[in-house]
C-alpha cells in the first residue's frame, strides 16, 4: 500500500511537471548549454577531450543553476504556494512526499541533462561507449545531486522560492569561484581529477596534459566531498521536513 | 456552555496552544465538535484556520491536547486523514490537471474503488462535468471551490473539514453545494465541519457551533440552545434619537445590557413584563418617536453578534 502510494504521488509530480512549461525551460537550457559551448571548441585533431573538458563548465553551470531553480520550485515553492498542505491533507505520509518530488525532479533533470551532455560528447566527436563518458557522466551526477540537496536544504530553512533558488545558486557558484576550477570542491575540479586519473588508467596518459599527478586520494576526495554533503544535507532535509516542518 | 461526552464528540481540543513566535495564534482553546454538521465561525485572524491546520497534523500544538476520531491530531495524523476529506481555504490545485485528472490521483491516494464511475457522479454534483476535462489553471476561483469540494468528498470520508466552502460561489451553487452537505450527512452520515464567514449559510445546514476569537473559544453548543441563550430577552429598538433613549434605558434596573447597533438601540433585560411598559413612558417623556420594538429571535449572526461580534 505504502509502495503503491509512493509510485502514485511520482506519477503525479511526474505529470504536474510535464504539463508545466518546466519542462520547456528545462529543454531550453540544455539546448542553450549546447550551443555555448561551440565557443570552446577547437577543431583541431587530437583535442576533442580538451573540448569536452573545456565546454563541460557551461553544462554544469546551467545544470546547477537549472537543479537549484527546479529543485526549489518543487520543494520551497510547493510550500509557499499551499501545494504542500493540500498533499499532506492526504492520507499520504511525509516520507512518501518528500522522496516523490525528489524521484520525479531527479528524473527529468537527469534524464534531460544527461541527454545534453551525452549530445556534448557526441558533437566533440567521442563515442558513448567510452569509458570516459561514464566517468564524466558520475562527475555530472555529484554535481546534480549537490546543486539539489543545497537547493533543497535551503527551501527547508526559508520556505521561499526566489530565496532558495537565489542562496542555493550562489552558494554552489560561490563554492567554485573560491576553490578554483581545480580545487578538490569545485564542478570543474572534481570533473577534473576524474578526468585526468580514468583517462590515464583507461588511455595511458592524462587526456589533458601532464603538468599535475593525480593519485586515487585526490580523486576520492574529490568524490566523497559531494556524496557526504549531499548525503548530510538531504538527511537533514528529510529529517526537517517529515518531523519538524509546520505548513501553516 | 454545553459539554459533550468525550464518545460523541469527533473532534476534541483541549487547552489547546499554538504561537507563530511571539504571536498567539491559539490560545487555551477547548473545542468539542459532535457527529453531525457544525459551523465553525471567527472574524478574521481568529484562528481558525490554524485550529485546522493543528486538527490535521500540519501545525504541532504548542501545548494542550487536539484529537480528532480520539486520536492524537499530531501523533496520528496519517490514521485521521485516512478518514477524513479536507477542503481547504486555498485553491493550490495543479494547474496543468484537468478536474478528472486531478481526482483520478487523489482517488489513487485514498484506494477508491470504481473510481471513473464516482468520479464522473461527482463531478455532475458539484457542476463541473462540463468542465472535467479542462486543465484547472482555466476554471473560474467559483469552479476551483467546487473542484475543492469533490476532492474532498471523493473517499466518502466519515467527517469532512471544509474551510470556506462557499467562498466566490454563485448563490445558486452554494444552494446546491449545501443541499449536497445535507445529503451525505443524511444518506452517509458523513460529518462536516464548515468553517465560514457566511452565517446565512451556517443557519441552512448547521445544528452546532463553535464561536472563537482571538484564539480563544467563545462558545459553543448546539445553534438551538445558542440561539435561547443569545436571544433570550434581547430587544431591538428603532428610535429617533438612540444616544439619549440609550443614556436613559442604561438607568433602569431590570437593563442587564444595552448598546447601539447601526440607528437601532439593543438591550437585554431581567424582567419583559415591566421593561414593555417602560419603554412607551421613556420615549414619550423624552419626546422621541418610537419607530420600532423587536424582540430578537436567535440567528446565527445575532448568536455571532453577541458573542464574538464586539458588543
Amino acid at each position: 500500500m505504502a509502495q503503491r502510494t509512493f509510485l502514485s504521488l511520482v506519477r503525479w509530480e511526474l505529470e504536474e511537471y510535464l504539463s508545466l512549461p518546466v519542462l520547456a525551460f528545462l529543454v531550453a537550457s540544455a539546448i542553450v548549454a549546447v550551443l555555448a559551448q561551440s565557443n570552446t571548441v577547437s577543431p583541431m585533431p587530437g583535442r576533442a577531450y580538451i573540448n569536452l573538458y573545456n565546454g563541460s563548465d557551461t553544462v554544469m553551470l546551467i545544470m546547477t543553476i537549472g537543479a537549484g531553480a527546479f529543485f526549489a520550485r518543487t520543494y520551497a515553492g510547493s510550500i509557499s504556494r499551499g501545494e504542500t498542505k493540500i498533499m499532506l491533507s492526504y492520507p499520504i505520509k511525509r516520507w512518501q512526499l518528500f522522496f516523490s518530488k525528489f524521484t520525479a525532479m531527479f528524473l527529468i533533470i537527469f534524464v534531460i541533462y544527461g541527454a545534453t551532455y551525452s549530445m556534448h560528447f557526441y558533437l566533440d566527436g567521442i563515442a558513448l561507449s567510452e569509458p570516459m563518458f561514464f566517468v564524466t557522466l558520475l562527475s555530472f551526477l555529484l554535481q546534480l545531486m549537490l546543486a539539489c540537496s543545497f537547493s533543497i536544504a535551503v527551501s527547508m530553512v526559508t520556505k521561499s522560492e526566489i530565496m532558495s533558488i537565489l542562496a542555493a545558486v550562489l552558494l554552489l557558484m560561490g563554492i567554485d569561484s573560491v576553490v578554483g576550477t581545480q580545487g578538490y570542491f569545485s564542478a570543474q575540479g572534481r570533473l577534473y581529477y576524474l578526468f585526468q586519473y580514468y583517462g590515464e588508467l583507461t588511455h595511458g596518459s592524462p587526456p589533458l596534459g601532464d603538468q599535475f599527478i593525480v593519485t586515487a586520494n585526490d580523486v576520492t576526495v574529490a568524490v566523497l566531498f559531494p556524496a557526504v554533503v549531499t548525503v548530510l544535507l538531504l538527511i537533514g532535509s528529510y529529517v526537517y521536513f517529515t518531523r519538524y516542518l509546520e505548513v501553516d | 456552555m454545553v459539554a459533550l461526552g468525550i464518545a460523541a464528540s469527533i473532534i476534541q481540543a483541549t487547552k489547546l496552544v499554538k504561537s507563530f513566535g511571539k504571536s498567539l495564534a491559539i490560545n487555551q482553546l477547548d473545542l468539542q465538535v459532535p457527529n453531525g454538521i457544525s459551523g465553525f465561525v471567527g472574524r478574521n485572524g481568529a484562528g481558525k484556520t490554524t485550529t485546522i491546520g493543528v486538527l490535521l497534523g500540519l501545525l504541532k500544538p504548542g501545548g494542550g491536547e487536539a484529537t480528532v476520531f480520539g486520536l492524537d491530531c499530531w501523533q496520528d495524523s496519517f490514521q485521521i486523514r485516512r478518514r477524513l476529506g479536507v477542503m481547504h481555504e486555498i485553491n493550490a490545485y495543479p494547474g496543468g490537471f484537468t478536474a478528472k485528472r486531478l481526482l483520478q490521483h487523489v482517488a489513487r491516494i485514498y484506494g477508491v474503488t470504481q473510481a471513473d464511475q464516482r468520479i464522473a457522479q461527482l463531478l455532475a454534483e458539484v457542476g463541473l462535468a462540463d468542465a472535467k476535462d479542462k486543465p484547472i489553471k482555466a476554471y473560474s476561483a467559483g469552479m476551483t471551490r467546487r473542484l475543492g469540494l469533490a476532492q474532498a468528498l471523493l473517499s466518502e470520508p466519515e467527517f469532512a473539514i471544509l474551510d470556506e466552502p462557499t467562498a466566490n460561489i454563485d448563490p445558486l451553487g452554494r444552494i446546491a453545494l449545501l443541499e449536497k452537505i445535507k445529503e451525505m450527512n443524511k444518506d452517509h452520515g458523513t460529518g462536516f465541519l464548515i468553517s465560514t464567514h457566511i452565517l446565512s449559510d451556517l443557519e441552512k445546514v448547521c445544528s452546532w457551533l463553535s464561536i472563537i476569537d482571538g484564539g480563544r473559544l467563545v462558545d459553543q453548543g448546539s445553534v438551538t440552545d445558542l440561539a435561547a441563550k443569545y436571544s433570550a430577552n434581547v430587544y431591538k429598538i428603532g428610535v429617533s434619537e438612540p444616544a439619549v433613549f440609550l443614556a436613559k434605558l442604561q438607568e433602569l434596573p431590570i437593563v442587564k445590557k444595552a448598546w447601539i447597533e447601526g440607528d437601532n438601540v439593543f438591550c437585554q433585560v431581567q424582567d419583559p413584563t415591566v421593561f414593555y411598559s417602560e419603554i412607551p413612558k421613556i420615549a414619550s417623556n423624552l419626546n422621541l418617536q418610537l419607530k420600532n420594538f423587536q424582540h430578537m429571535v436567535g440567528t446565527l449572526e445575532e448568536i455571532y453578534t453577541r458573542t464574538a461580534g464586539g458588543t
